[in-house]
């Protein structure tokens, strides 16, 4: 074939920008354009008659001739893809890297009708096909730190929802030390009219002879029997903490008194589908305010309940105004709403005193009151707490160190026993033991054997007395005993026989041993006593005078008051 | 008996358009699996003649929103258009498997139409091949494009005239444990079919 000739017929394909290769039926190369020529650097003079498969061997492969051959039949046009084939035609770049091609071969008829030639159109995709797979380089990496990122927010979703469980866990184990501490209180106010209810009932055996002594009696046991049912009925108005039942919906918004809520929020649609949520049934009062300025006002001066709190304010954040409220003990529990991607804040939030905080993201009616109805019920729950423990400290009637009654306690028991109401024609006896030299221990042996002496005596004390006999701490190193029913014989015998035994017991402190005695004065209010003998403080001074005698004598004595 | 344009077509006409389209199919796999790094089965395809209506409803039925497709137009004896069509998500995880690539994105970029054009022009080729082999005289072709589109748009302005009598050919890409479902349409002007069957009686 006369490569010229034919050169001439595609002479117009020469300076094209895209390559283009003819061949003829027999693979035969008859046009290699100029754009082709520069790619694969293969001159007309190299490639001239030389068959396709001589200058490339992969296009004698079954899987190009299956698809060349129908074309130089008239058939229809073939697609070498750049993704499959883009080094059908081999041209090396300055860079090392490949020229990428796309090649679309179709037919063209010859001049004469006899047959067809085969017309491969060469275009470079390189550019295109190195900026996608770098795009997609691109991609991947975003992809996989999405991924990872994911993973992050995962886990501080899973540890802030272990958070909340914990908070929940508090909240039970506080609704138990309520509980406990109330049932503390209630025992320490049961134990004192029970111990005289079970001491009349003993002593009366004793008077059953005498029957206005035993009428005394019963009356003493029912009124301690009524001071034990007001103690009950008290039990049975404290206010019953019950677990709310979330999962149900509808019967959490059954609560009885009117909640105020105060909302901070700037965005007004999240405001009004909040407000929608939370008031839907129900009887709560909802405050709004959408600067933090505002918000600071408002919970001044409203008695809130509760505040909801959007974590990004257009003057300021969250922390502002929880930081304003610690200023001003402002005791009142906050929800925070966090919005997007802000999960990180979630355990400072936490750290800083907040309930609970809830993402908008994810917020719906159920999750929204099961947190409100969440931290109200914490919140009162503290209260309550806080209650119980005052109480407690009010109804505490036991010395620390020695486990007797308080001084406190003495004062209130003293007065019950002498009021006039409570004599009945019985005798009572009041003992002030002062342990001698006590001053002396301390400053001798430390106040750890002073308070290890204290508790010997105590417990010396104890195991004289009978079960409704008080004994007390009066002060430092004095005790009190209050003796219903005593005569003046039975109280000597009783203090003598504290006095005697805290003699015979021997003191350790390290090398020495040393033994401790006490003084002691008793002052009687008889059955016959006037209403000035019997007042509690006379009977107090008389037993001081007593002691003060008991003392001056040379200590380690009992003294009975003389009666005037 | 199936009535297109009341002109009858019998049961045996059917058959041996199937068998004509089921060589040129089976030709196109022949050649892609010469190319491809996964082996590749097509499915002998199920025939159906329809007009546009119908195609409208089975393009409905498809409940993709975006088609891929390829196209061959053709001109000579008769003109028409054989067409390769996949729900866009298909043809991309077609793609990456023929070409075995771990699916990244489904996004169709100009590398990928690209593949595809050409694994559809493999079979289209395959088939008009067949067809074109029982007429003496040849077929001008257009070069094969990718056209994607929302399925409901996919055949607008494409001006394709309503009573355009259309073969549809399902067949079936089993690659390993991939299996696509492709739909070989072939577009015919009117009457074009009636030759193409009477020429396929000859035979």
């Amino acid at each position: 074939m006369d490569f010229s000739v034919v050169e001439d017929d595609f002479r117009l394909l020469d300076n094209l920008p895209v390559g283009i290769c003819v061949i003829n039926a027999a693979y035969e190369i008859v046009v290699w354009n100029n754009c082709l020529k520069t790619w694969t650097k293969k001159t007309i003079r190299e490639v001239g008659g030389k068959t396709l498969g001589q200058v490339y061997p992969h296009f004698l492969e079954e899987r190009y001739t299956a698809r060349i051959d129908p074309i130089l039949e008239g058939g229809p046009p073939a697609i070498f893809s750049s993704q499959l084939h883009g080094r059908l035609f081999p041209c090396a770049l300055p860079n090392g890297k490949s020229r990428i091609l796309q090649t679309t071969v179709t037919h063209v008829p010859k001049k004469d009708g006899d047959g067809f030639y085969a017309l491969f159109a060469v275009t470079d995709l390189t550019e295109v096909s190195y900026r996608i797979m770098d795009y997609r380089k691109v991609q991947q990496k975003a992809l996989t730190e999405l991924e990872q990122r994911k993973a992050v927010e995962d886990e501080l979703r899973k540890a802030n929802e272990k958070i909340l469980a914990q908070h929940k866990a508090v909240i039970e184990e506080e609704r138990l030390k309520v509980l406990l501490q109330m049932a503390g209180a209630t025992a320490h106010e049961l134990n004192q009219p029970l111990m005289i209810l079970l001491g009349n009932i003993e002593l009366l055996e004793m008077d059953l002879a005498d029957p206005e002594k035993m009428l005394g009696r019963i009356k003493k046991i029912s009124e301690a029997g009524s001071r034990i049912s007001d103690i009950i009925k008290k039990i049975q108005k404290v206010k019953h903490v019950v677990k709310k039942d979330y999962t149900g919906g509808e019967d959490i918004i059954d609560i009885h008194q009117q909640e105020r809520i105060l909302f901070v929020e700037d965005d007004l649609e999240c405001y009004r589908m909040v407000r929608r949520m939370l008031t839907f049934g129900s009887q709560r009062e909802i405050h709004h305010a959408d600067t933090i300025k505002a918000a600071k006002v408002m919970v001044k001066r409203l008695s809130v309940d509760l505040i909801l709190l959007d974590y990004i304010l257009p003057d300021g954040d969250a922390f502002d105004l929880l930081e304003f409220m610690k200023e001003e003990h402002l005791d009142i529990p906050v929800v925070v709403l966090t919005g997007h991607g802000s999960e990180i804040t979630a355990s400072q939030l936490f750290r800083k005193g907040v309930s609970d905080y809830l993402s908008k993201a994810r917020l719906d009616r159920e999750s929204l009151l099961e947190s409100v109805e969440f931290s109200l019920e914490r919140h009162n729950l503290n209260r309550d707490k806080e209650k119980a423990m005052l109480v407690m400290g009010d109804l505490s009637t036991k010395d620390k160190l020695t486990g007797l009654y308080n001084r406190r306690y003495f004062d209130e028991a003293f007065d019950r026993e002498t009021s006039g109401t409570d004599r009945y024609n019985t005798d009572l006896a009041l003992c002030l033991i002062d342990l001698d030299y006590f001053k002396d221990i301390n400053d001798t042996y430390g106040h750890g054997v002073g308070d290890q002496v204290l508790k010997t005596a105590a417990g010396i004390i104890l195991a004289a007395v009978r079960k409704y006999d008080i004994a007390c701490r009066y002060g430092g190193e004095e005790f009190a005993l209050i003796l219903p029913n005593t005569d003046q014989d039975g109280a000597l015998t009783i203090c003598n026989r504290i006095r005697e035994n805290l003699k015979d017991h021997l003191f350790e402190a390290g090398a020495d041993n040393f033994r401790v005695t006490l003084s002691a004065g008793i002052a009687m209010m008889s059955q016959n006593a006037s209403a000035e003998q019997s007042a509690p403080s006379t009977m107090i001074h008389q037993a001081d005078i007593a002691l003060y005698k008991a003392k001056g004598q040379g200590r380690d004595r009992v003294i009975l008051a003389e009666i005037n | 008996m199936m009535t297109i344009h009341s002109k009858p077509v019998s049961d045996r006409q059917i058959e041996a358009l199937r068998e004509l389209i089921n060589i040129g199919v089976g030709k196109g796999a022949a050649i892609l699996n010469t190319m491809l790094s996964s082996h590749i089965v097509l499915q002998v395809p199920q025939l159906t003649l329809m007009d546009m209506e119908d195609l409208a409803a089975e393009i409905a039925a498809l409940g993709s929103e975006k088609l891929s497709m390829v196209a061959l137009k053709f001109d000579g004896e008769f003109s028409g258009s054989a067409e390769l069509m996949f729900p866009s998500e298909t043809a991309m995880t077609l793609v990456d498997t023929l070409v075995g690539e771990a699916p990244l994105d489904m996004d169709v970029d100009s590398i990928r139409s690209g593949t595809l054009c050409e694994i559809g022009n493999v079979v289209l080729n395959g088939v008009m091949g067949s067809i074109s082999n029982i007429f003496s005289s040849h077929f001008n072709y257009s070069v094969p494009e990718y056209i994607e589109d929302l399925s409901e748009n996919i055949f607008l302005d494409r001006g394709v005239a309503p009573q355009t009598t259309i073969l549809l050919a399902k067949t079936r890409f089993l690659i390993e444990t991939l299996d696509v479902d492709g739909d070989i349409i072939l577009f015919f002007e009117s009457g074009a079919l009636d030759r193409l069957m009477e020429m396929t009686e000859a035979i």
